[in-house]
């Protein structure tokens, strides 16, 4: 630990609403630690802009354990920040140097559209679940669970998947803001539980259908992987071909 | 039911979270895109290796304008006497040119779209050289495009760009009789041009960075999840691609250096 | 029963019967069979409502974690019509995704002689016997399909070679039963209901409000009828009336400003509905976790919990010399006080977390602290990985100790962790009854949020367990038969006087904090309440500080009420805005809690008081405290007015505990 002081310049993107115009204002913290997170930062931010009697910029963060999902900000045009697969609340100031400019942007994507300052909506990914990214079992109804096997690897490989924060990094990392990692990670996830499997093919076509709706087509460029705080692997983006053609040689719903 | 919002402010609704949409996603559907472009991408590299087998007989030892010419006059009666005269090779012809057509639809419906979807903000490249290679396939596609129209005019219509010494005439005569196009004089004639060798070199180079990304995305079209597959194909695709550099960016070299000559 | 008798003059002048009155005894309606057989028996002889009028009912869920959205997607498959309200901008945040180690089950499948009767007697021996036998037996029979039903909507649970589902013994029971999904459950079991819930939201059944806060609870005629909330984004304040309201928000631990709790997790829901008349039961029973990652800086916003599974293989110690300043790997074996080992040879580091936590503190307040804020303790796996390999222990740990370095820059691998106790968990919140319906009839309460199930302690993976629990297997049991009796009535119009009348309120209320004027954003107070908490409400209480702490909390909210300032209108997302009426709901709630602290003349579980100890241990006085202290608003602006329901224990008979 040091009580070694940094100084930052920090550029913030400033929008009061979803249509209004925004812009960058610039900030110097001259207090900056290494040790701080990047929303740390953002916090030390604003309580200086509150006892100025500014409106504090207004970003999301949650848990700020790396878990909700709930942070979501691009840092120098990197979504969560300049580390590869960590998210804004795991991000710190330690990896910039005292003098740095650090560039605070919402996630920028069409399907994001921002609701203030560097708080974005990310609801089209829970469109993709509402379309189909659920599993029909009724409270009570499900057999008991060790009569269903899944193999350890399965099961793991599942929670691979599974894994996913729903962040959106992934849709704001795309040059194509495509959401082929959310989705994928999300079908492969559904497609390896015993009860997933009844509705396999459906979900692929009405979750496929729904994301294209919103998002943008995948070119297999690899961003998303590297942005993706919860490690989601990049087959995850093949996982939605494989289920959306498979789901076209099939009729029924698994 | 009475159950209603209320508010002292006026009655609008709470902004409940949308519902799926009821509007069908943009047609064709992207990943059908995708699937073509993999199927017909396919169809290119299984061509391009087909191709250079046929360049690669200009390194043949003893006489290769007599293999190379052979060659091309094989071609034009593949599958005679089952199909009359050149009708196989219009049909291959025409479905390469079809592959085509669905290639560059598909390529650029896909690219629109990515635009459209990524809204008016610049990425930035975090990552490797798929990311870049990744990013840049529209136009490594559209200058391969524009290569093989002058490919086409250069050595096979010959018109606009072809060299002065270019004939699509019967001129050349087979040991066994009759009497074929000297497509090797043709090539030699084009290469001998310094700019035209240059550009074929670096448009070959331009192929291979289309070939890298292009082959390793047919896995992930086809839906390839398994990881030996998936190392399989980044390794084939760069391998292809290398393949194909070499191969084809040498002739034009050796045609300037004075290895391949008439 | 005397009601907790306990006078004690505090040097301050303020006694217990100047803060507080004894109220009546309450009725928990539990049934009279035997706790094994009291839930059947209820079930036997709820109401029901036809299929066919379900639709009829109209129910608000406020909270989106595994309680409230099992409870939306479970009512929402029965076939009633749910509203769904969040403030995050999406169901899968809610904090329940941040537990890691896993759920409790006795599904009893190995030979290790567990059972629902042994899982009832760990939680309410754990609990310190200051829960409901009963709701434990509800726990753990339900418990059991919990396990199935999550697997089927989602949950990939880790699974052994044979394909059955993996166990693993958490939490200090002697027994396998935490079902667990890697160090990441709470997030696979969160997002399994989320998904739930949107399947209920794309049928319709479910009506989702994001963004959304629950600001007031609308009653009338002695009912709960509907809420107040206002929108996050617009700003706008409205409400929404129902039958029935459940109340599944979570825990007020962020009361103590830097926890493990997530930054926006808050009592506002249920603190509004204790003043409209809800009781809150045991408010000082907060549990305090003892390794999380310390604060270490000025900035840093919270801290971060390091899994209790970690002392199985770590060792805690402290320098022997007071604040030593050499390097950890600098202090000799003999300068190294190893106090858990020594003092508790039995269980050595696996002592309860109460325990683990308040020698943590002992040690950090008598000056033998470590680290640059000297607030923290060794917890060195050196002899772990002499003995076991730097193999096993990574793959027993590597998530976490991967999470430590990224919070900490150091390597656990070589340098011992930091850790310090933190506030994790409140075993309090609204007093329900055994059909989870709070005093003010029509509102219901789920998850951390109740008092229910865990007493003054919570055993470790029982938490999950009882959101699952409450969600999807109590709270569609009881809320139906509830609604039962009102087949035929509307829900509220929205024209009644009452809804315009709580709109008012809250709109005045949000007045009142914009128009203040003064100096300091709402953070300031909150971090000098978590500063006051944190001194005299924490790991061990003294009647002494408590008093002082309550006075110095009405200090703080005059001073508050005075100087805090709010920038920015009320018309659109103001996120101080929304901070200013938390805090000010934490300063009212603190004051409760401390009184409860004090009121409760005894140690029991996490409430730890110094004059109420045999040899460092809790001692409990089950002849005048065996109750839930159950709180009610004075509306009258007198003193706070203490209930009581009394605790019976027949299947787990009173019994001291010692760890010694």
């Amino acid at each position: 630990m040091t009580d070694e002081k940094m100084r930052l310049i920090l550029e913030v993107w400033r929008q009061d609403g979803p249509r209004a115009e925004g812009r960058f204002e610039t900030h110097e913290i001259t207090d900056a630690t290494p040790e701080m997170s990047l929303l740390e930062l953002l916090d030390r931010l604003n309580h200086k802009l509150v006892e100025e009697d500014v409106d504090p910029v207004a970003f999301e963060s949650d848990c700020r354990e790396g878990i909700c999902g709930t942070c979501g900000l691009d840092v120098n045009g990197v979504p969560h920040g300049p580390e590869d697969n960590v998210p804004a609340c795991g991000q710190h100031v330690r990896s910039f140097k005292s003098g740095d400019t650090v560039r605070f942007e919402p996630f920028r994507a069409k399907a994001f559209p921002v609701i203030r300052d560097l708080i974005v909506d990310r609801t089209g990914l829970d469109r993709i679940i509402q379309a189909g990214g659920t599993i029909a079992v009724d409270a009570g109804t499900a057999p008991d669970a060790d009569t269903l096997q899944v193999t350890h690897d399965e099961a793991e490989r599942a929670l691979d998947f599974a894994g996913c924060i729903g962040c959106g990094a992934c849709v704001a990392a795309c040059p194509n803001g495509a959401a082929y990692l959310f989705t994928g990670a999300k079908l492969a996830h559904l497609a390896l539980i015993p009860h997933g499997k009844q509705e396999r093919a459906k979900r692929a076509r009405s979750m496929v259908a729904q994301m294209e709706h919103e998002f943008g087509p995948c070119s297999q460029i690899g961003e998303c992987a590297l942005a993706c705080p919860a490690d989601i692997p990049l087959p995850a983006i093949a996982v939605v071909n494989r289920e959306r053609i498979r789901a076209g040689f099939k009729r029924k719903a698994n | 039911m009475s159950s209603e919002i209320t508010t002292r402010s006026g009655a609008d609704q709470i902004p409940v979270a949308r519902r799926p949409a009821t509007t069908p996603p943009p047609r064709p559907q992207t990943w059908v895109l995708k699937v073509i472009m993999a199927a017909t991408g396919s169809v290119f590299v299984a061509f391009l290796l087909f191709h250079l087998a046929g360049n690669l007989k200009v390194y043949l030892p003893d006489d290769p304008r007599l293999h190379f010419n052979e060659y091309a006059h094989w071609l034009r009666g593949l599958l005679n006497p089952l199909l009359p005269g050149e009708t196989f090779l219009w049909l291959f012809r025409g479905a390469l040119a079809l592959c085509l057509v669905l290639h560059v639809y598909s390529g650029l419906t896909i690219w629109v779209r990515g635009r459209r979807a990524r809204g008016h903000h610049s990425r930035s490249i975090n990552g490797t050289r798929h990311h870049l290679i990744g990013r840049t396939m529209i136009f490594s596609g559209l200058i391969i495009l524009a290569f093989i129209v002058f490919h086409l005019l250069d050595l096979t219509v010959g018109r606009g760009v072809e060299s002065r010494e270019f004939s699509s005439k019967a001129t050349f005569t087979l040991p066994e009789g009759g009497s074929v196009t000297d497509a090797y004089a043709n090539l030699v004639h084009s290469f001998e041009r310094w700019p035209v060798a240059v550009f074929y070199v670096l448009v070959m180079l331009v192929v291979a960075l289309h070939l890298s990304h292009g082959i390793w995305s047919i896995v992930n079209d086809f839906g390839g999840t398994a990881h030996r597959t998936r190392t399989v194909f980044l390794f084939l695709a760069d391998v292809i691609a290398l393949i194909v550099v070499v191969g084809n960016a040498s002739i034009p070299i050796a045609v300037l250096t004075g290895g391949i000559t008439l | 029963m005397s009601a907790g008798a306990g006078r004690k003059r505090a040097a301050v002048g303020l006694t217990i019967d100047d803060l507080r009155v004894v109220g009546v005894a309450l009725d928990g309606k539990v049934p009279d069979a035997h706790p094994r057989d009291a839930w059947t028996d209820r079930k036997l002889h709820y109401s029901l409502v036809n299929p066919s009028n379900r639709a009829k009912f109209k129910i608000i869920v406020v909270g989106t974690g595994l309680a409230g959205a099992g409870a939306a997607a479970a009512l929402g498959e029965l076939g009633y019509d749910v509203d769904v309200y969040s403030f995050h901008d999406v169901p899968r945040r809610a904090h329940s995704i941040a537990a890691q180690g896993g759920i409790n089950s006795p599904r009893a499948r190995k030979v290790d002689n567990d059972s629902i009767d042994r899982f009832v007697k760990d939680t309410v021996k754990g609990g310190d016997y200051r829960g409901r036998e009963q709701d434990a037996y509800r726990l753990g029979e339900e418990g059991v399909r919990v396990i199935d039903h999550m697997q089927a909507i989602g949950t990939p649970f880790a699974r052994e070679y044979g394909g059955q589902l993996a166990t693993r013994s958490f939490g200090g029971v002697q027994v396998s039963r935490t079902y667990y999904t890697r160090g990441q459950t709470g997030q696979q079991l969160e997002l399994a209901a989320a998904h739930a819930l949107s399947r209920q939201v794309a049928a319709g059944h479910c009506k989702l409000h994001a963004r959304q806060e629950m600001l007031d609870l609308i009653v009338k005629d002695g009912r709960a009828q509907g809420i107040v909330v206002r929108d996050l984004v617009s700003g706008k304040v409205r409400a929404q009336t129902a039958h029935a309201v459940i109340l599944c928000t979570g825990g007020y631990g962020n009361i103590y400003y830097k926890a493990t709790l997530a930054k926006n997790s808050n009592a506002t829901a249920i603190w509004r509905a204790y003043k409209r008349g809800a009781y809150f039961g045991n408010p000082c029973f907060v549990q305090i976790h003892p390794t999380a990652i310390p604060l270490m800086s000025t900035w840093q916003s919270k801290k971060t919990l390091m899994s209790e599974s970690l002392r199985n293989d770590g060792r805690i110690w402290a320098p022997r010399q007071k604040g030593d300043p050499r390097d950890p790997a600098d202090i000799p074996e003999a300068e190294r006080f190893y106090f858990l080992e020594e003092r508790y040879p039995a269980f050595g580091n696996l002592v309860p977390r109460d325990v683990a936590s308040r020698n943590i503190r002992e040690r950090i307040e008598a000056g033998y602290g470590v680290g640059p804020l000297k607030n923290a303790v060794y917890l060195d796996f050196k002899t772990g990985i002499e003995r076991l390999g730097v193999k096993l222990i990574r793959e027993r740990y590597s998530n976490l100790f991967d999470m430590y370095e990224e919070l900490t820059g150091e390597n656990p691998y070589v340098t011992p962790m930091r850790i310090a106790p933190s506030v994790h968990f409140t075993m309090g919140g609204l007093w329900t009854d055994y059909d989870q319906m709070t005093s003010i009839p029509g509102l219901f309460v789920g998850g951390e949020a109740s008092w229910a199930y865990h007493g003054a302690n919570r055993l470790g993976a029982n938490s999950l367990l009882s959101g699952c629990v409450d969600g999807w297997f109590t709270l569609p049991y009881a809320v139906p038969n509830y609604l039962a009796g009102l087949l035929g009535k509307a829900p509220l119009d929205h024209d009644d006087p009452v809804v315009a009348q709580t709109i008012a309120e809250v709109e005045d209320g949000i007045e009142r904090l914009l128009r203040n004027n003064g100096t300091h954003g709402p953070d300031h107070f909150h971090a000098k309440l978590g500063a006051i908490m944190d001194v005299y409400a924490s790991v061990s209480r003294d009647p002494e500080g408590l008093t002082k702490a309550i006075g110095l909390i009405r200090e703080l909210r005059e001073e508050f009420w005075r100087d805090v300032k709010v920038v920015g209108g009320s018309d659109r997302l103001n996120q101080e805005l929304e901070t200013a009426g938390r805090v000010a709901d934490y300063l009212e709630l603190a004051e409760l809690l401390c009184v409860d602290a004090l009121d409760r003349d005894e140690s029991a579980g996490a409430h730890f008081r110094t004059d109420h100890e045999v040899d460092g241990e809790a001692k409990r006085d089950d002849e005048d405290w065996c109750f839930c202290s159950a709180w009610e608003y004075p509306a009258d602006g007198g003193k706070h007015i203490r209930n009581f329901e009394p605790l019976t224990f027949r299947a787990v008979p009173l019994q001291q505990r010692n760890y010694k």
